[in-house]
């Protein structure tokens, strides 16, 4: 696997990799405190895959897409088990691919088909669970003053086991955040699992079944036009006319467009607006405003 | 401009005359969980109920349903408490992708208004969605669920 990404939080820095790959260096921004990044609602992450809320609830961080397969819950299933969380405070948040451009690719690839979302990372963000599972294990042991080594997290809470004192995750993110990442962070032996390879209600499930889910057709953007294409049905076939100031004249229309020599496309304010001139305007007697098509004599005949 | 009602509130929507109800509910009105799939009233991705039936809002044309209440998948849950339909749909994590969804679920709850306890095969009768996810099992155990319950 040569696409691992930085799996530090200093990889929000601006980093310089020398040609060849292995020496990343972290140049500090001139701008800004702390270099500690923030999640959205301006809490501290322990790592670009984990964000925990003072109220112990955990945001896992989804660089694939969910089309359908479950790979999203099965993605937090691999990161709440390395992280040692409770399960029932999970819930997810896509990085944008901008984001992670901007943060040297620290989410590495996000191409998802052919089950390549958890084959392909279920390695690194294991490691990112691991890592912010240590990072939130040494913030409180510095706050007890022991040693990291005597103690252990499970469900959320860590303990040291000798003196039986117990914390929260979200006791000490803010803390474990500015600590650094330890580089070499060992997996579980999957024997060990309890939250991944286990099966659980998909977390995708609920906005589905209310209406609110977001899919590519849903999403608006301001001043958005949208374009209706209308092509010649006739393989080969070309445009042999279309009415552009008719259609021009119709409600919400603010363009028509020649696409190659086989189409006419309609940009309007809607997208009914767009692709309705393509079946209103075919009343009998009158002529058609959308292109109608000739088809091109094949050689032979 | 034509008046719609729609989960109980009221939108005037300036539309062309041939503007079928879904994209009124969509573009103009921006209620986007109800989908738009084959667009020619066949898969069923578009259905509403209007004054309580089963329509397929794609080809039908919202003038139609000027004067009507129309409920779309935003407003099948009463007062935040899911419709019966949809609590078994989570209980069966019947969606994969989801985008049927809303339409199958709006079919089935129209369903069960009219028939309490259906049998195979009055949901296959009833119940003719398309799901190119192939959900069509878990849709089946979530309708018996959701038919117990209710």
């Amino acid at each position: 696997m040569n696409d691992v990404p930085q799996m530090t939080r200093r990889s929000f820095l601006v980093a310089v990799a020398a040609a060849g790959g292995g020496l990343a260096l972290g140049l500090k921004l001139p701008f800004g405190g702390a270099d500690v990044a923030r999640a959205a609602d301006d809490l501290p992450e322990v790592n670009a895959w984990v964000v925990i809320r003072p109220d112990d609830s955990v945001v896992i961080r989804i660089a694939r897409t969910e089309m359908g397969q479950g790979t999203m819950t099965g993605l937090a299933q691999l990161v709440a088990e390395e992280l040692d969380c409770d399960w029932s405070k999970v819930s997810t948040e896509y990085p944008t691919p901008g984001q992670n451009l901007a943060r040297n690719r620290v989410w590495g690839n996000y191409g998802t088909a052919g089950s390549r979302g958890i084959r392909e990372s279920h390695e690194y963000v294991r490691k990112g669970g691991a890592t912010a599972r240590l990072m939130l294990i040494q913030a409180a042991a510095n706050e007890w003053k022991v040693s990291a080594s005597e103690c252990s997290a499970s469900n959320s809470v860590i303990t040291h086991t000798p003196s039986g004192r117990t914390t929260t995750f979200g006791k000490v993110a803010e803390a474990a955040a500015r600590i650094e990442p330890p580089k070499d962070v060992a997996l579980k032996d999957p024997k060990d699992w309890k939250i991944a390879g286990k099966p659980v209600k998909r977390l995708d499930t609920a906005p589905k079944v209310i209406g609110a889910q977001v899919y590519g057709i849903d999403v608006k953007l301001p001043g958005m036009l949208c374009a209706a294409i209308s092509d010649c049905p006739v393989f080969g076939g070309t445009v042999k006319s279309f009415d552009a100031a008719r259609i021009m004249s119709m409600k919400g229309v603010r363009k028509v467009v020649p696409v190659g020599d086989s189409a006419v496309a309609v940009v309007a304010d809607h997208w009914w607006e767009a692709k309705s001139p393509s079946t209103r305007c075919r009343s009998p007697g009158r002529r058609a405003a959308t292109p109608r098509c000739r088809a091109r004599r094949s050689p032979n005949s | 401009m034509s008046r719609l009602v729609i989960n109980g509130s009221v939108h005037e929507v300036d539309i062309g005359p041939d503007t079928p109800l879904l994209w009124a509910i969509r573009e103009w009105v921006g209620l986007t969980g109800t989908k738009y799939g084959c667009g020619i009233a066949q898969c069923g991705a578009c259905t509403v109920h209007v004054d309580g039936a089963a329509v397929r809002s794609c080809a039908f044309p919202a003038r139609a349903a000027e004067g009507k209440q129309i409920t779309t998948i935003e407003g099948l849950a009463t007062k935040g408490v899911l419709n019966a339909v949809q609590q078994a749909w989570i209980e069966h994590d019947v969606p994969q992708c989801g985008y049927c969804q809303s339409g199958m679920i709006m079919a089935v709850a129209a369903l069960l208004k009219v028939k309490r306890k259906p049998t195979d095969a009055d949901i296959d009768a009833a119940i003719t969605n398309i799901c190119r996810c192939g959900t069509y099992q878990q849709v089946r155990a979530a309708i018996h669920t959701a038919a117990a319950k209710a």
